[in-house]
């Protein structure tokens, strides 16, 4: 856990994501609110708030930079096509990760259909580069990157309802209750699934982590 | 297994994305950047789908009960036994329907929690209300019987769902099997109430099965046929 601290890779800001998401969601509420009534210049404050935080989702899930960006596009057609049914006293953050979630079934389905392969997770993607940072020496990013490539792999082996449970919770730093509420089911189901995910990461990076930490 | 005890455990679990580029909260995007622009396809506003869920609430409403005008409405029944066989399944629909469409704690409709404590909740109150009425008169043998109400509340409730169906397409962004289910069984209770004004069987097993298995018959229609077509696509 020090190790991992230490080279910047458990490096997403819960307490931030919550405090900006407070302070920005309020406006974006609002915001999706007057483009439900059919505000069109409201949209742009929508988009502000909830971009990188779905291209962010989708690459986790989609597993590729460039799919995510063709499946954010997707995600907010069907947000402006689905408008209406933004209701007055909805959070607008939780409704477009749950019409995000629907775009990546429909593309998960439709690859079955096609019998295409899903993206490989063992070949080297230039996009998701290790972490780095100007504190970080040769060796550490080294550790870092072997560390995300496992994890990587191993997130996408998950059966696709203990991943995005994990996702929501781990990186997207929702709430059990909001987890809940955008994949449709109960808070104790979320809980059990993200807790298998977890258990399966553990074991993943227990073969990785010993032999590293050795080397540090 | 507390929230905050998974929470802080899950945090040892490293970022695969954890860099500058990606890991950022959310800021403002660039100056440079072009603002998104609503498509063309945009869609209704709230108020133009609260409409159409009026209008879709009318034609159902009217559809089931000029249906029953058609065939006729029994003027022989206690009033009471009117209540409970009509009042009662009617109020049902009406609940599982505002379920179905309310918004929730954050706009994603109602929790697994609420639906599941309304089917329960409302099995046992039409249950009741079934069985605390006597048994008046006797027809055809209670399957049979049961079955031929059961049909034709199926075959009359196919109207109304279509109707919620245009309603609430492409509306529901999460939960949508259960919620398209719930919008199935207030279709049921509607259509088995408005019957119960025709039905010549006033006992109470004949109520409870003949009445009641489309209430099922409609949710688990509503579930395999509608789940996809409401949902946000």
């Amino acid at each position: 856990m020090h190790l991992l601290r230490s080279l910047g890779v458990v490096a997403v800001p819960w307490e931030y994501l919550r405090v900006t998401s407070a302070r920005d969601g309020n406006n974006a509420d609002e915001a999706m609110s007057r483009y439900a009534e059919g505000d069109e210049s409201a949209f742009a404050v929508v988009h502000r708030a909830v971009a990188e935080r779905l291209r962010a989702f989708l690459t986790r899930m989609a597993r590729s930079p460039a799919l995510a960006d063709d499946l954010l596009q997707e995600t907010f057609l069907r947000m402006h096509r689905a408008r209406g049914s933004f209701e007055v006293g909805g959070r607008v953050l939780p409704w477009s990760y749950a019409i995000a979630r629907n775009v990546y079934i429909d593309h998960v389905r439709q690859r079955a259909v096609r019998k295409e392969r899903p993206v490989s997770v063992d070949a080297d993607d230039g996009d998701l580069d290790p972490p780095a940072g100007p504190e970080t020496d040769g060796e550490q990013v080294t550790i870092a990157a072997e560390l995300a490539a496992t994890v990587e792999r191993t997130l996408a082996k998950l059966p696709p309802n203990q991943r995005e449970a994990f996702v929501l919770l781990r990186y997207e730093g929702l709430s059990v209750s909001d987890a809940a509420a955008i994949l449709g089911t109960t808070e104790g189901a979320v809980k059990l699934r993200a807790f298998h995910a977890y258990e399966a990461l553990r074991a993943a990076l227990g073969d990785v982590a010993p032999k590293k930490r050795g080397a540090v | 297994m507390s929230d905050q005890f998974d929470l802080a455990d899950f945090a040892s679990i490293p970022d695969p994305l954890a860099k500058p580029a990606r890991s950022a909260p959310p800021g403002p995007v660039p100056a440079a950047a072009p603002a998104p622009v609503a498509p063309s396809e945009v869609g209704p506003t709230r108020s133009t789908l609260h409409k159409r869920r009026l209008i879709a609430i009318l034609v159902a409403f009217s559809w089931l009960f000029a249906v029953q005008i058609f065939i006729g409405i029994r003027d022989d029944v206690p009033a009471w036994i009117m209540v409970l066989h009509v009042g009662v399944p009617t109020l049902l629909g009406s609940v599982a329907l505002w379920l179905a469409v309310q918004p929730g704690r954050v706009g994603l409709g109602p929790s697994m929690k609420a639906v599941a404590g309304f089917v329960v909740a409302a099995a046992v109150v039409f249950g009741v209300a079934s069985l605390c009425t006597p048994c008046l008169e006797r027809g055809l043998p209670l399957v049979q019987n049961s079955f031929l109400c059961g049909d034709w509340i199926m075959g009359i409730a196919i109207v109304p769902l279509a109707a919620l169906a245009w309603a609430q397409r492409r509306s529901f962004a999460a939960g949508w099997g259960f919620r398209s289910g719930l919008l199935g069984i207030s279709v049921g209770f509607t259509a088995a109430g408005m019957q119960a004004l025709h039905c010549a069987h006033s006992d109470g097993m004949h109520v409870l099965l003949g009445h009641g298995w489309p209430v099922i018959g409609m949710g688990l229609l509503g579930y395999f046929l509608l789940r996809d077509r409401l949902r946000v696509a």
